[in-house]
């Protein structure tokens, strides 16, 4: 019997062993790999996220609605319209079309608190939503107002990339986003955008804000987003390099695929990419889209996943929290547990971009595939909209200011309300103390009143005790006090 | 035969009385701040066991632009002579404060005067800084704006996103160039100062 035990313990305890090592050695092989049916789960979460941020119903409401015009409302516009998802795209557009319109009312102004990507991003908006960008309100002179040719082809600040090469980029991906005609005489005519681009990459492939910085992976990944639709082009440039001074000859796909492996060496092992040394979503989710783009399927492509199958979509999910929004970075000691605006809107994008490549569809900035918002749908929804809620600016620091002197007054309003409620308790004690102290003297009174009526001796004394028997207070008996305390 | 609930009336109502007194004086003479008004009051009350953080706030590059800077600012009011506006000084350090916490009330504290959007405007934003000591934004140019680094870098999120921890530095720094004349590099599809 006991040897009959000691077998089977030996047989379970090898069988659970092999159990366990074969386990061991089949997980790292089988890590899941993500698919785009996961990534659209995400972007759901995101989208739940979006929705949370306003109370009023839908995700282009409230103050989201009212900031049209602004980064951090625009992109998340842009995002759910690519996602196909029906919102308050009209009202949206009605919003855009109130601040363009006081843009143009005063073109210094807006030439002085605006940059030429701010004019980009509208008009991607609003291509995004559904209108057209090269005809989108009414300056003051009664003319259409046409984005395409005030921020890309006559631009208005002269020079598009003053800014840096980003503007560039962004001017091209408005011009591209719905294939617009290049106007005759134009100043930045497609081909020169081009060339102000391909002729600043770095010679490890990266692309910087300008030649003497380093190259930064956000920036390398914008290019290859926005110039990859010119990879099919056998067009040679010819030009010098403002990095190295050399002269070039070369085709957008020569830069699109130095560009490309700079990106693929800098993703992580754990699926994400750094900027400026530290891990974070916007330059992971960058990533992603320059490389979908550039066909690359980043879910699938062995050159862009490790060993383990683990990629940048893993990298990506590491920033999403429980409630769908995304964080910046994953650095515990600023954990942040509410979600970052542009790390989600970004994200959102990012996401959109590689799911139209896994399901083979218009490339994320090209906008032709976008549901249209008539002019009389744009007026229509206007009209049902209340007052436009402009987020206000609070002043500290002055004598007059609004939080010093206001949070003063209601903090010396705070401290006289304790202060008078405390008097008031107080009063209110002292007067039941000696309601209560004159009631017991009263009734102390009509006891020795009563016990001197009644004849001396015994009878006194016996009168006596009855009184004290019914009710009157002695305060002699020191023991008895003693004992109570 | 006495009664004990007797004297036990009377212990309760000297007791009363006298409770009375104390909170009587309370009202009359006590001091009654907020948690906010205290650490406004005490932001230098600075021991050897106090945690403490440092702020400076600098407008140094604009002495490098004065040329774009508008014409009403031109002054030593706003802009001093070295650019500097606040220089690095420890304040006691408030737990939960976050970077914008931290700018609101030393500006309030010194009386500089400080623009800015708070953070619930912005559903799930930050709060955005627009000026400090009325140099804002696009004050100096277009690409001018606040920028801010917290032990020497810049974090890349809102200020008032940024949960501070004691011994934190934190400094302002106007840029002329979009960040680039201040160390920091492109940060995001299109600017984003102070936020």
């Amino acid at each position: 019997m006991k040897v009959g035990k000691i077998q089977w313990k030996r047989t379970g305890a090898m069988l659970a062993a092999v159990l366990i090592g074969i386990s061991a050695a089949a997980m790292p092989a089988a890590a899941e790999t993500m698919t785009a049916e996961d990534v659209r789960g995400m972007q759901q979460n995101a989208l739940y996220w979006e929705n949370e941020r306003t109370e009023e119903e839908g995700v282009l409401s409230g103050s989201v609605l009212d900031a049209a015009g602004t980064p951090d409302s625009d992109w998340v516009a842009f995002s759910i319209s690519r996602m196909g998802v029906e919102d308050n795209q009209a009202a949206y557009l009605y919003r855009l079309r109130e601040t363009v319109e006081e843009m143009y009312a005063d073109q210094e102004k807006t030439k002085k608190e605006h940059l030429p990507s701010d004019l980009c991003r509208i008009a991607l908006t609003v291509n995004a939503c559904g209108g057209d960008a090269s005809s989108f309100g009414i300056d003051p002179e009664g003319n259409s107002i046409d984005l395409i040719n005030d921020a890309v082809w006559n631009c208005i600040y002269g020079d598009p990339g003053m800014q840096g090469i980003n503007g560039y980029m962004w001017a091209l991906a408005a011009a591209d986003s719905q294939d617009y005609q290049e106007v005759p005489g134009a100043a930045w005519k497609r081909k020169k955008l081009l060339e102000a681009i391909l002729f600043q990459q770095h010679p490890d492939g990266g692309f910087s804000l300008n030649p003497a910085e380093e190259a930064d992976t956000d920036l390398t990944a914008m290019m290859l987003t926005i110039l990859a639709p010119y990879e099919e082009s056998a067009d040679i440039y010819e030009g010098t390099n403002a990095v190295t001074n050399e002269t070039q000859s070369l085709t957008a796909a020569d830069v699109c695929a130095r560009a490309a492996d700079y990106l693929e060496k800098h993703i992580e092992a754990d699926g994400t990419v750094k900027s400026m040394d530290q891990s974070n979503s916007e330059s992971t989710g960058w990533t992603l889209l320059g490389l979908s783009a550039h066909g690359v399927d980043c879910a699938a492509d062995p050159a862009v996943l490790q060993t383990d199958g683990t990629g940048l979509l893993d990298g990506l999910k590491r920033f999403q929290l429980e409630n769908g929004g995304f964080v910046h970075s994953l650095d515990k000691e600023q954990a942040d547990t509410t979600g970052n605006a542009m790390a989600t809107y970004q994200a959102l994008y990012h996401m959109e971009g590689y799911c139209r490549l896994a399901e083979g569809r218009e490339r994320l900035f090209h906008i032709t595939d976008a549901k249209t918002v008539s002019d009389d749908e744009i007026s229509k929804a206007g009209e049902t909209l209340g007052e436009r809620k402009m987020a206000e600016t609070a002043v500290v620091g002055v004598d007059n200011d609004s939080e010093s002197s206001g949070e003063n007054a209601a903090e010396a309003g705070s401290g006289n309300k304790i202060r008078i409620i405390a008097i008031a308790a107080a009063v209110v004690l002292l007067v039941l103390a000696l309601a209560a102290w004159l009631l017991l003297r009263e009734k102390k009174g009509s006891g020795k009143a009563a016990a001197g009526s009644q004849p001396a001796g015994i009878g006194s004394q016996k009168t006596s005790d009855t009184d004290a028997g019914s009710g009157s207070y002695k305060y002699e008996d020191d023991e008895d006090e003693d004992e109570e305390w | 035969m006495r009664t004990k609930s007797g004297n036990r009336w009377k212990k309760s109502l000297v007791l009363l009385a006298a409770l009375a007194v104390l909170i009587l004086f309370f009202g009359i003479f006590g001091k009654f701040e907020t948690v906010d008004e205290f650490y406004l009051t005490h932001m230098e009350d600075i021991t050897a066991d106090t945690e403490v953080v440092r702020i400076s706030i600098n407008c140094k590059t604009i002495l490098y632009n004065w040329s774009r800077l508008d014409k009403q600012l031109r002054d030593e009011k706003y802009v001093p002579a070295n650019g500097v506006i606040l220089p690095e000084t420890a304040y006691v350090y408030r737990k939960g404060d976050t970077a914008f916490d931290l700018l609101e009330r030393v500006c309030r504290y010194n009386r500089i005067e400080m623009e800015y959007r708070g953070a619930t405007e912005t559903g799930y934003g930050s709060a955005y800084i627009r000026g400090i000591n009325y140099l804002n934004e696009r004050s100096c140019g277009e690409l001018s704006g606040w920028m801010f680094k917290v032990n020497g870098e810049f974090p890349g999120v809102g200020c008032s996103s940024v949960v501070l921890q004691p011994g934190d530095t934190v400094e302002w720094i106007y840029t002329c160039d979009l960040g680039r004349d201040v160390g920091n590099t492109y940060n995001g599809a299109g600017a984003d100062y102070g936020k």
